[in-house]
Order: structure tokens, then C-alpha cells, then sequence
């Protein structure tokens, strides 16, 4: 009987180490919009996908992709742009669509591009675990060298130094 | 009283008219248990038989004419003009005309003319190009650039349109692209939005978006690259590709290959000598870390789902 308990305990403790582990290591990875729409990622066989990807890919700023999420479908992002157009601070939505393979989402601008310095700020969960980036727009899309993985979602002082980088072109 | 006294009498007797009320009953009575009357009436028959056929006819008329005009629709696309005197067949067009399977549209040095595909998309047509329409089934949209330039935009689910040049196919796999073709027949593929497949014999190049690929007569597809690429790495490719550089060509793009030029890259695996193959693979792992989910033994082996797989992960780097 102690042997079973001793057993159960075991196994207990492992399931938790597993999901914390999975949980400290969760993260988003951004990239090209072909990435998520590409032949293969959007399974050229799956007909009914393809123009849904394609209307979304149109826009396209970048993809998002969840990294060590075990419950993809329990998972969330969300999305959120920060600007400054004409020398005052704006928020506006971001569009996050699935693009097809789980846990793959494309984010298209609901603002106007042409005026303003912009970064999109994601928060994403999976289960208890957070993840955010922080990604800024410029004006051939995103700038992958600029963008910030990080396991929380941005605060406002990092939005705003990022927006200040972007401004200054540094 | 005789008989005849009798009908003397009966001819004296005054006519009265008989009320109504008695034909009523008599009718009443002739009707019980007797079967529906059965009228008979010569001129309503043929007005009924007239306008059955009438009605008939006018159904039929319509029918061919939907039937007509669906397959007309479906056969040939429309075809706008942009600028100068494109011509349809051999006969200059109009604002506006349509264009048949089989049919030509030619534009000379000032004129340009837009393709309605169907309801999938649409072919722009520069300049001195020379475009046939080869098919158009729900399955199948093709047409052949034998010369010029072309651009596609199209929302169809891949494979379903397709634009032949003398030297490869360009599959659309969802995407927005030129397609130029030279006098000898030897192109350049251009994509702006989404994927291309070129094809030729059997060799397929990927092009995403911000690529592009050259494709010559006899050859086939070249090995894509991005458009920001270093000029030396585009200019090695071609001589490798097409002037048989060889060796020196490809230490030059690997040389100068930068982590999105694993797109590059990736394509050369499959197409150096199997003696130079892990130099490529090594080159790509320097560029970008190699996934834990794939072996370098299966991908030197060109193992299609490793490498379909590595191409996935690598496309988040580009």
C-alpha cells in the first residue's frame, strides 16, 4: 500500500514538473507571413483553407506562432497597436486570424499605416502560462531585428521605448 | 270522339311557358347517380392544346438560352483595355471584348489589356507580350505567356491556375506574381504576395513572397532567391544554375549566403553534387540553428517529409 502511495506521489510530482517546465518554456516565435501561409504550412490539399489564408495574407504584418503549448486549443493571443501619429499616442486593434495549422495566427493592421510609427504589443496564454512580444512595424512590414520575445506582456514603458527607437530611427 | 277530333282539340289548347321551377327539378332529378357531365367544346380544346405548346416552347427557348449563355460565360473570360490597341484573335479590340479558349491577346509597345480568370483573379498583360488562353475548366485555369510580361493576381485555392512559359510552368499556390518571358523563351518570376510553384520535368522551385526564380528554355527553374539578396550570391547562383559555375559558383553562395538565403539554400541541397551536400547542410545550420526534429542524416538523404518539414521552420527565419 505505501509502495502504491509512494507510486502516485511520484508520478504526481512529475506531471507538475512537466507542466511547469512547459509553462516556463512557452513563448511565441513572429515571422514572415509566408511562414504561416506557405505550401505546406497551409496544407496546399486543403482547399477550403487556402482563401481564407490568402484574404488574410493580403495585409499580413507578420505570424505568430505558439512555442511549447501542450493545449493549443485552451490557448489565447491577443493584440494590441501603439502609435504616434502626428506627434499624439493612439491605440488601435490589431487582427490576429488562424491561419490554418494550430496555433499559427497572422496579425493584419486595423489602423492606418501610412501615418505614424507603430508597435504591436501580444499577450498570449496557455493555460497558466503568459507569454508577450513586442513587435515593431516599419514601413516594408515588421522589423525582426527590433522585436522583443518576452515571457510577459510588455509594460508601457517599454512600448514607449520602443515607439521613441522607431521615432528616432535608432 | 275520334282520334282525330282529339288532335283538333289539343291544337286549340293555348301555349303557356312552363316556370323554371320545373326544368329545376326535372335537371335535379336527371342528375342523381348520372356521371359528370361530359361537355365537349371543339374551340376551347385547341386554345388549351395552342397554349400548352406555346408554353412549352417558351421553356424550352429559355432553357437553351441559359444554357448558352452559362457556357459562354465559362468558356471565354472578359477582357478589359488599359492603355493603347490590344488585339483579341486577329481583330483589334474595344474597351472591352472577350477572350475564348484558343484565342490569342496581343499587346504591341503601348498597349495593355486586363484578363478577368473567371471569378479566381486577374491577368494583367504588359506591353509587347503575346498571351494564349489554354483552358478553362473548374479545375483547371490555364493560359501561356509565349511572350512578355505578365502579372497575376489571383484568390483560387492552389494548383487551379496556371501560366505556362516556354521554359516551366508557374503554379499559383495562392499568390500575386509576374511572369516575364524573353523572345528566346527564358523568364523571370517575380512574387509579391503568397507562394509560386515553378515547375518543369520534374524540378520545382518555391517561391514565396519578396523571391524570385529564373527559369530558362531546356533547363527549367533556376534556384529562387530573395530580391534583397547580395548581388554577388544572385549573380553566382545564375552562373551556377545556367553557366555551369560549378564549384567556385557555389562557394560564392555559400559564401555570401545570409540567414534569410537559407531559402537559397535549401533548394541547392537537393540539386549539388551529393558530394558537396553537406557542405550546404553545414552552411544552413551555421545560418540557423537546426531544428531538434531534424536528423542531418535523413536531410543529406533528401528524406522529402525531413526536408518539407525543415523548409517549414526555416520560412519563420525569412
Amino acid at each position: 500500500m505505501a509502495m502504491v502511495k509512494r507510486i502516485s506521489m511520484s508520478v504526481g510530482i512529475l506531471a507538475w514538473t512537466v507542466s511547469v517546465s512547459a509553462a516556463a518554456d512557452f513563448s511565441l516565435t513572429i515571422g514572415n507571413p509566408v511562414a504561416a501561409s506557405g505550401p505546406g504550412a497551409a496544407s496546399p490539399v486543403d482547399k477550403a483553407a487556402a482563401p481564407v489564408i490568402k484574404k488574410v495574407a493580403k495585409d499580413a504584418l507578420f505570424a505568430v506562432r505558439f512555442e511549447e503549448c501542450a493545449e493549443l486549443d485552451k490557448a489565447q493571443i491577443s493584440g494590441v497597436a501603439e502609435g504616434v501619429a502626428n506627434g499624439a499616442r493612439i491605440s488601435a486593434p490589431v487582427i490576429l486570424s488562424a491561419a490554418g495549422s494550430p496555433g499559427v495566427y497572422v496579425a493584419s493592421p486595423g489602423w492606418n499605416q501610412d501615418h505614424g510609427v507603430w508597435v504591436v504589443s501580444l499577450s498570449a496564454t496557455c493555460g497558466k502560462a503568459i507569454a508577450g512580444a513586442l513587435v515593431p512595424i516599419g514601413p516594408q512590414g515588421f522589423i525582426r531585428e527590433k522585436t522583443k520575445l518576452l515571457p510577459r506582456v510588455a509594460t508601457k514603458a517599454e512600448v514607449d521605448a520602443a515607439l521613441k527607437a522607431l521615432e528616432t530611427g535608432k | 270522339m275520334n282520334d282525330s277530333s282529339r288532335k283538333e282539340d289539343l291544337l286549340k289548347l293555348p301555349l303557356a311557358k312552363a316556370p323554371d321551377s320545373i326544368w329545376n327539378s326535372i335537371e335535379a332529378a336527371m342528375d342523381v347517380g348520372a356521371e359528370p357531365k361530359r361537355v365537349f367544346r371543339p374551340m376551347a380544346g385547341r386554345w388549351i392544346l395552342m397554349w400548352g405548346f406555346a408554353a412549352a416552347t417558351t421553356v424550352l427557348v429559355v432553357a437553351v438560352l441559359v444554357w448558352l449563355s452559362v457556357r459562354l460565360l465559362k468558356t471565354t473570360w472578359a477582357v478589359v483595355r488599359v492603355d493603347g490597341k490590344p488585339s483579341v484573335g486577329s481583330r483589334p479590340m474595344g474597351d472591352s471584348g472577350r477572350i475564348a479558349v484558343g484565342e490569342w491577346l496581343q499587346t504591341d509597345a503601348s498597349s495593355r489589356a486586363r484578363i478577368a480568370v473567371g471569378d479566381i483573379g486577374t491577368v494583367e498583360v504588359a506591353p509587347n507580350s503575346r498571351v494564349l488562353v489554354l483552358a478553362s475548366r473548374p479545375q483547371e485555369q490555364r493560359i501561356r505567356l509565349a511572350r512578355g510580361e505578365i502579372s497575376a493576381s489571383v484568390t483560387a485555392p492552389p494548383r487551379l491556375f496556371f501560366v505556362d512559359t516556354p521554359a516551366s510552368t508557374a503554379v499559383d499556390l495562392g499568390c500575386a506574381y509576374t511572369m516575364k518571358a524573353d523572345p528566346d523563351g527564358n523568364g523571370l518570376l517575380r512574387v509579391t504576395l503568397g507562394w509560386v510553384s515553378l515547375e518543369w520535368e520534374g524540378r520545382e522551385s518555391l517561391v514565396p513572397a519578396g523571391a524570385s526564380c529564373r527559369t530558362r528554355t531546356k533547363v527549367g527553374p533556376g534556384t529562387p532567391y530573395f530580391d534583397d539578396a547580395p548581388q554577388v550570391l544572385v549573380s553566382a547562383l545564375s552562373n551556377f544554375d545556367f553557366g555551369g559555375g560549378g564549384v567556385s559558383a557555389l562557394d560564392a553562395v555559400l559564401g555570401e549566403a545570409r540567414v534569410r538565403d537559407t531559402l537559397t539554400l535549401w533548394h541547392l541541397l537537393s540539386r549539388v553534387d551529393p558530394a558537396e551536400r553537406a557542405r550546404v547542410f553545414d552552411r544552413m545550420a551555421s545560418l540557423v540553428p537546426l531544428p531538434k526534429t531534424i536528423s542531418r542524416d535523413r536531410a543529406l538523404q533528401l528524406d522529402p517529409a525531413t526536408l518539407k518539414h525543415w523548409r517549414e521552420e526555416l520560412a519563420w527565419r525569412w
